[in-house]
């Protein structure tokens, strides 16, 4: 249903994301939007109240669209797990840590303080992209390639082993701890050595011989 | 010679803290602070250098005693691995999500968006904290109570597991999606089965 308000609310939609991505949140104005627009001020605000639904919108509209093509590599059919995990990693990381997507994430998190804005979008966001992961794990567990229990807990669990030491130090703007795919290989063998019910998934090598070769982030 | 600043120093952090979690730092000038404390902006230099000293002073002073006490519950003499690991683990999360503690790596975070701040302040305290609990993992690995492996990565798994579900909302201000003392214990648990030398119940 592309109606005339459809098309000019998006139109207002992409302007506001390339401006928001371009010069952060703090420094775009309503102002600057519609004059980028085309439009007046009012017209404006009668798609968006403020500048926080504005962004809010835009930001909404990203993550459903990328978190969908993210999700979609969790393919339930393909039996080498330890694959589509490495590769859901990978991509998971690299979308979250591209340059704007770590400037949304500190812009929602120095808005906490002042609006639900951070509310919002985590439950539109992380929440229900994890909710999601965690369907595909629950499907593991029901064919028996990953030890039944809480399908939830181990989503946040893959979440938890895949941003470590990539994300909180992104977020400071630090040199990250460990080289992403090393990260992301270390994250998901952890993580099938506690949870994989089935042969094939089980670690490389035994527990005991598990050393610096095997995904290491080296000894310093 | 310490302890005869140290009160007016505190009372310095005290101010200064107040006013940049209550504007952020960009808004907060050094200006205001000594107007808040009462001194001049000339005291205020002597025991800071620049707004950047001082809020580094804000975020760690507090937390450096608190963070020794965290790492002082990985007592490599204890038998007791699953209970240190979760004691550490709830203590480690108490701290971190302190209200004031909260904000003010809120603060650094957002700061990070336009200067070499945040790089800073992580180098003044997460790292230097993980690295303290990865030398601890280094010398369980020695006497045989965790598999050998590389200490520095069992050390960010550690903080991986023990925040998941916890520290991201809290940032976005939201409910935790797990109980505390359920998710450290789910994220003790599941470090030894990955990690302890003869499986999850040697230590307990």
């Amino acid at each position: 249903m592309q109606t005339k308000t459809g098309e000019r609310r998006r139109a207002i939609l992409d302007v506001a994301a390339s401006m928001f991505a371009e010069l952060g949140y703090e420094r775009v104005s309503m102002a600057a939007i519609a004059a980028r627009t085309g439009r007046s001020k009012a017209t404006l605000y009668n798609h968006f109240e403020s500048k926080e639904a504005l962004f809010a919108a835009v930001m909404v509209e990203a993550m459903e669209e990328r978190g969908q093509r993210m999700l979609a590599l969790l393919d339930p059919s393909d039996e080498d797990l330890r694959t589509v995990l490495e590769r859901f990693g990978e991509a998971y990381l690299a979308l979250l840590l591209r340059p704007e997507g770590i400037g949304a994430t500190r812009t929602v998190i120095a808005e906490t303080g002042r609006s639900d804005l951070g509310a919002q979008l985590y439950a539109l966001g992380p929440k229900r992209f994890w909710d999601e992961a965690a369907i595909y794990i629950e499907r593991q567990m029901a064919r028996g390639a990953l030890t039944a229990g809480s399908a939830r807990m181990a989503a946040l669990h893959l979440k938890g082993l895949l941003e470590a030491g990539v994300v909180e130090p992104a977020l400071f703007g630090a040199e990250p701890l460990i080289e992403r795919r090393k990260g992301v290989k270390a994250a998901v063998d952890l993580f099938l050595r506690d949870c994989a019910a089935d042969g094939r998934t089980k670690p490389r090598r035994p527990r005991a011989t598990h050393n610096d070769e095997n995904g290491s982030a080296g000894r310093h | 010679m310490r302890v005869k600043t140290d009160e007016r120093r505190q009372g310095i952090l005290e101010a200064a803290g107040g006013i940049f979690r209550e504007l952020g730092f960009g808004r907060t000038s050094m200006a205001a602070i000594s107007a808040r404390v009462g001194g001049s902006k000339a005291t205020l230099y002597n025991y800071f250098k620049s707004k950047e000293e001082l809020f580094a002073a804000v975020m760690f002073d507090a937390m450096e005693e608190q963070g020794q006490q965290v790492l002082d519950l990985l007592d490599p003499s204890d038998k007791d691995l699953r209970g240190a690991l979760e004691r550490f683990g709830v203590a480690y999360l108490s701290m971190l999500l302190g209200s004031e503690a909260l904000a003010n790596t809120r603060i650094a975070i957002a700061e990070a968006e336009s200067s070499k701040l945040g790089a800073k302040l992580y180098d003044l305290g997460p790292r230097p904290f993980w690295e303290a609990v990865s030398a601890h993992i280094e010398k369980l690995m020695d006497c045989g109570m965790l598999v050998a492996a590389p200490p520095r990565l069992a050390a960010l798994h550690l903080q991986g597991l023990l925040e998941a579900g916890v520290m991201e909302p809290a940032l976005f201000g939201v409910e935790p999606l797990l109980e505390r003392g359920g998710g450290v214990r789910a994220a003790v648990d599941f470090f030894l089965r990955g990690y302890a030398a003869c499986g999850p119940d040697a230590s307990s």
